[in-house]
């Protein structure tokens, strides 16, 4: 099964994801698919440290792989439960960090081909993203092809997921559940 | 206790008003009515997020001034929705988008109703 969580900054996306996951694993492991960079400040320590406190006694395998995702299917057992935390962090490495010279759109199909690889090779896999689409700022060309290419990797996600919510204020509020169609769902051009 | 949130301009002091029928001399905007002002039962306070952001200035702790708050009074917050965009350059910025998300949930918790208004429609998710 593969769940699309999302959520803005604050909103308790995360903890709501740890629990869907270990609801959803029947009998395999729970691996927790880190994707964020461990930088040399103190800020991205302590969301580190945050995170794994926060984890602590629920029994996640930690794998750390901040792209080439499907890279950590080499680390964990088929029939484990996956979480990918999170999406946006991923593609800001896939823009910035791994330099493939290529553009915005070959990121996103790398990152496409990642995800459905690993939602074929494992039980079931939550993937947490960001909504960053509502402040009604208008960034720099980069940070706008960023925006767009994260909206666009959330709609692709959600057409193949089984279930998708939104998480406020630490309520999960259901966008899509199994087998349902939510009137005029689009695909974006990639 | 009831919380609203969403977007900037969504409507959700009118939802407010139109829904509990709260009158606008009960209404505060971006402070927590003082213990003598206290006369009415219920209130709104609006733009807490505003409220939020003006204690984190000031050096204070938001967290623990809601908390007492919460347990005295029965009232209406309204707070707008900062989270859903690209995380800030500047530090301030993002530790007060974090910690009202964080203060939010906590209300939310006590909430008897959490309203998310967007295009002016009021969806209760609690």
């Amino acid at each position: 099964m593969t769940i699309l969580i999302l959520g803005g900054s604050g909103s308790g996306k995360s903890k709501f994801a740890e629990n869907c996951l270990i609801e959803k694993n029947k009998s395999g492991v729970c691996y927790y698919l880190a994707t964020m960079m461990s930088g040399d400040d103190n800020e991205s320590a302590n969301r580190i440290k945050r995170h794994r406190e926060m984890r602590k006694g629920k029994g996640f395998v930690t794998v750390e792989q901040p792209y080439d995702i499907e890279k950590c299917l080499d680390r964990t057992e088929r029939d484990g439960s996956i979480l990918l935390e999170d999406l946006s962090n991923l593609l800001a490495n896939e823009m910035f960090a791994n330099k493939k010279n290529d553009n915005g759109n070959d990121c996103i199909r790398r990152i496409l081909k990642g995800i459905k690889t690993i939602a074929v090779q494992s039980e079931n896999l939550v993937i947490v993203s960001n909504n960053i689409f509502e402040d009604g700022i208008e960034y720099d060309e980069e940070t706008q092809r960023y925006i767009r290419s994260l909206g666009v990797l959330n709609a692709e996600i959600a057409s193949f997921s089984d279930e998708v919510w939104e998480v406020v204020c630490g309520i999960p509020v259901p966008v899509r559940l199994q087998n349902s169609q939510t009137a005029g769902e689009v695909k974006l051009q990639v | 206790m009831i919380l609203i949130i969403g977007g900037a301009f969504q409507g959700k002091k009118e939802y407010a008003a139109l829904t509990y029928k709260v009158r606008e001399e009960e209404c505060f905007d971006a402070v927590l009515p003082s213990e003598n002002k206290d006369s009415g039962d219920y209130y709104i306070i609006d733009h807490l997020h505003a409220w939020i952001r003006e204690t984190l200035k000031k050096g204070e702790n938001p967290e623990e001034k809601i908390e007492s708050f919460l347990q005295k009074r029965n009232c209406i917050l309204i707070c707008d929705e900062i989270g859903n965009g690209i995380v800030p350059t500047d530090s301030f910025e993002r530790e007060y988008r974090e910690r009202t998300g964080r203060i939010l949930i906590r209300i939310a918790e006590e909430a008897d109703e959490v309203v998310r208004v967007f295009c002016g429609i009021g969806q209760k998710i609690k």
